[in-house]
């Protein structure tokens, strides 16, 4: 029997909602799950808890995080920052694995993907693998995509709508920007504009496991995800890309089956 | 057909939660007025899947009407790119 328990923990970047998934006898390692970003996080919430229980099950520790000012955490997402965000994963880690007997995999969803990465390139001995799943590889480029649904709602209204340019500008000024129903600040959309994973050295060495969608007929890699492994591959890193066939579960407002996805996650070699 | 073509229509027909194999689709095959269900969400949906596919960043300036006009014009777009 494997048990599943919320907890609120005490960390560096306020009190983080954390819902844990334990398995029945001692871990095999710790997986780290840090959520995508607003609607796509709840979006895919119900996959992620689905995928928790699976990992545990396989008699992985796995613990979901809300970040700060996400979820159920502490805060307001107008006064997270990327770095508070990186705290709160790693003090999470410090928490439940402070001698580092278990192997940490750090599974991040989306942009919850490219933080997990950066978290393994600030703090490379808190990581020991990545498991991303439809990783953001670019911060500027997502954030401008995030932007742009607030451009598409001032046009539907018939309203003047602002450029990502503009709004950007309002951010950096120190204006609070709401995007689909998210306050944003510009602390924190400055910092992820800063963040690739093509720069991230210090990831040299780690093994990578890349679970993506294909929307190419016959499953070929996006030019992005291309770019990206061939860089990742130059560092060293062991690079497991898993392609898959699913819906955009990040997009859509219902549910569908994502058994394939599940599986070929479970039935990876993380530890 | 050019890979440039063929990339758009797998995006535009995922935008537009359209089944290929229901609609016979050309590099002439009109878009902005030719769909009922094409609007600002689709056209974000579309610049987020090439940006996505290509790994590129695509500015506001680059958005204009002509570039929605056809399928052509959209894969026109992504040639451009490309190189």
């Amino acid at each position: 029997m494997i048990s599943v328990s919320p907890k609120f923990m005490a960390t560096d970047a306020g009190q983080l909602f954390t819902l844990h998934f334990q398995p029945q006898h001692p871990p095999r390692a710790l997986i780290i799950h840090i959520p995508a970003y607003g609607e796509e996080m709840n979006r895919m919430r119900h996959i992620c808890l689905q995928q928790g229980e699976m990992f545990a099950r396989e008699g992985y520790y796995c613990i979901s995080i809300d970040l700060y000012g996400t979820g159920d955490s502490s805060g307001e997402l107008a006064d997270a920052t990327w770095a508070v965000w990186k705290a709160g994963v790693i003090s999470v880690i410090n928490s439940v694995n402070p001698q580092r007997n278990l192997k940490t995999i750090l599974w991040g969803t989306r942009l919850g993907g490219l933080l997990a990465a950066d978290v393994a390139n600030s703090e490379p001995d808190d990581c020991d693998a990545l498991l991303l799943w439809q990783p953001v590889t670019a911060g500027r480029a997502y954030m401008t995509q995030v932007l742009r649904q607030r451009v598409a709602k001032l046009v539907d209204r018939g309203e003047k709508p602002e450029t990502t340019k503009e709004i950007r500008e309002n951010l950096a000024a120190g204006q609070n920007v709401e995007v689909g129903g998210y306050v944003l600040g510009g602390k924190l959309v400055a910092e992820i504009d800063q963040v690739e994973l093509l720069n991230m050295p210090a990831l040299k060495g780690k093994a990578l496991h890349w679970v993506e969608r294909s929307i190419t007929a016959g499953g070929a890699a996006t030019l992005a995800r291309t770019r990206v492994d061939e860089y990742l591959r130059a560092s060293g890193n062991a690079v497991e890309i898993v392609e898959l066939d699913f819906p955009p579960l990040w997009e859509l407002p219902r549910r569908a089956d994502m058994s394939q996805l599940l599986a070929s996650t479970t039935a990876l070699p993380l530890a | 057909m050019p890979q440039s073509l063929s990339l758009a229509i797998e995006i535009i027909c995922a935008s537009l939660q359209l089944s290929r194999p229901e609609v016979d689709i050309t590099a002439n095959t009109p878009l902005m007025g030719a769909f009922p269900d094409f609007n600002s969400l689709t056209i974000m949906s579309i610049v987020n899947a090439i940006e996505e596919q290509l790994g590129c960043e695509i500015e506001d300036e680059e958005l204009t009407a002509e570039l929605f006009e056809s399928f052509g014009t959209v894969a026109a777009f992504i040639d451009s790119k490309l190189s």
